[in-house]
């Protein structure tokens, strides 16, 4: 009877690390996906800007058009409604995100970004623009496994 | 003699285990790998304004190199490859380059016949599907 219990214990025990390998692993590759979409939206943002402006040798970003961009780009590759709430895919939490354009008309280079949602800091020295999406918890089915925030930045920048 | 069945049969439930252990990881190093490869197929899209025949048979070829376990003809791409996509002023989703790539995944369970899982039901697709902006300037 001791040989059996010691056994059973031991097979809900592989059973558990094996869940939480295949958890682990699933979690790790959406959170690579996550980044390769706030990638996505910071290039589709930045390529919008002043063309009159351009031509005096200023980036100026068209927040307007950049916004439009991130806002289709979060709803069609995370599966969301409008509401920025996943419909469908890995993530289940609203999707909040934050859009940083820095250009010639908000600040002077080198201008010190800080970043809101994960208080990242870095020197930034020519227009860019940054996404963070924070996606919310990953899909655990251990009970006693949570990961409640999930978040990914990207910058895309315009070097002269 | 009793103790010494109960563990060879434990044992052997254990090394279901381990097996799939070795599966997973495989696995997770080729979906990994694939995830890459679509990148830079993407990436490489969006200077060329779509999926480009050189683009896709690089893919096809990296895929392969990966998934020694596939033929190409397996291979789901269903791009943008017709018509080519420009930067514009304005926000359009009409000038989106679209893909939808997928690879099968031959091996999920290991040990899966001993389960009664047949080979049929023992493997899947993998699929990442998205749209991405086209940087190239109209002529």
């Amino acid at each position: 009877m001791k040989t059996f219990i010691v056994s059973l214990a031991l097979v809900i025990l592989f059973n558990i690390y094996t869940v939480f390998q295949i958890d682990m692993d699933v979690y790790k590759m959406q959170l690579e996906r996550l980044k390769h979409v706030a990638e996505e939206c910071a290039d589709s943002a930045a390529l919008f800007y002043d063309t009159e402006q351009f031509s005096y040798g200023k980036i100026i970003y068209n927040q307007y058009e950049g916004e439009k961009a991130i806002l289709y780009m979060l709803k069609s590759l995370l599966y969301c409604d409008n509401g920025l709430k996943p419909t469908a895919g890995y993530w289940q939490d609203k999707i909040l995100y934050d859009v940083y354009f820095i250009d010639d008309s908000t600040v002077t280079f080198p201008y010190l970004f800080i970043d809101n949602i994960t208080g990242y800091s870095k020197y930034v020295f020519e227009p860019t623009v940054i996404v963070t999406i924070e996606a919310g918890r990953g899909r655990m089915r251990l009970p006693f496994l949570s990961i409640t925030s999930s978040v990914r930045s990207s910058a895309y920048e315009h070097i002269n | 003699m009793k103790e010494f069945i109960v563990i060879i049969a434990a044992i052997m439930l254990l090394m279901v285990f381990v097996m799939q252990y070795s599966i997973q990881q495989v696995n997770d190093y080729k979906l990994n790998a694939f995830q890459q490869h679509v990148y830079v197929a993407k990436e490489k899209a969006k200077l060329s304004g779509m999926f480009t025949t050189e683009i896709k048979n690089e893919l096809v070829n990296s895929i392969c190199d990966t998934f020694k376990d596939i033929s190409e003809s397996e291979i789901i791409i269903d791009v943008t490859d017709d018509v080519k996509k420009y930067r514009t002023n304005e926000f359009d989703e009409r000038e989106l380059i679209h893909y939808r790539i997928g690879v099968p995944i031959n091996k999920i369970i290991a040990a899966a016949k001993f389960f009664g899982i047949s080979d049929e039901h023992n493997k899947g697709y993998y699929i990442i599907e998205g749209e991405t902006t086209s940087e190239l300037i109209m002529p």
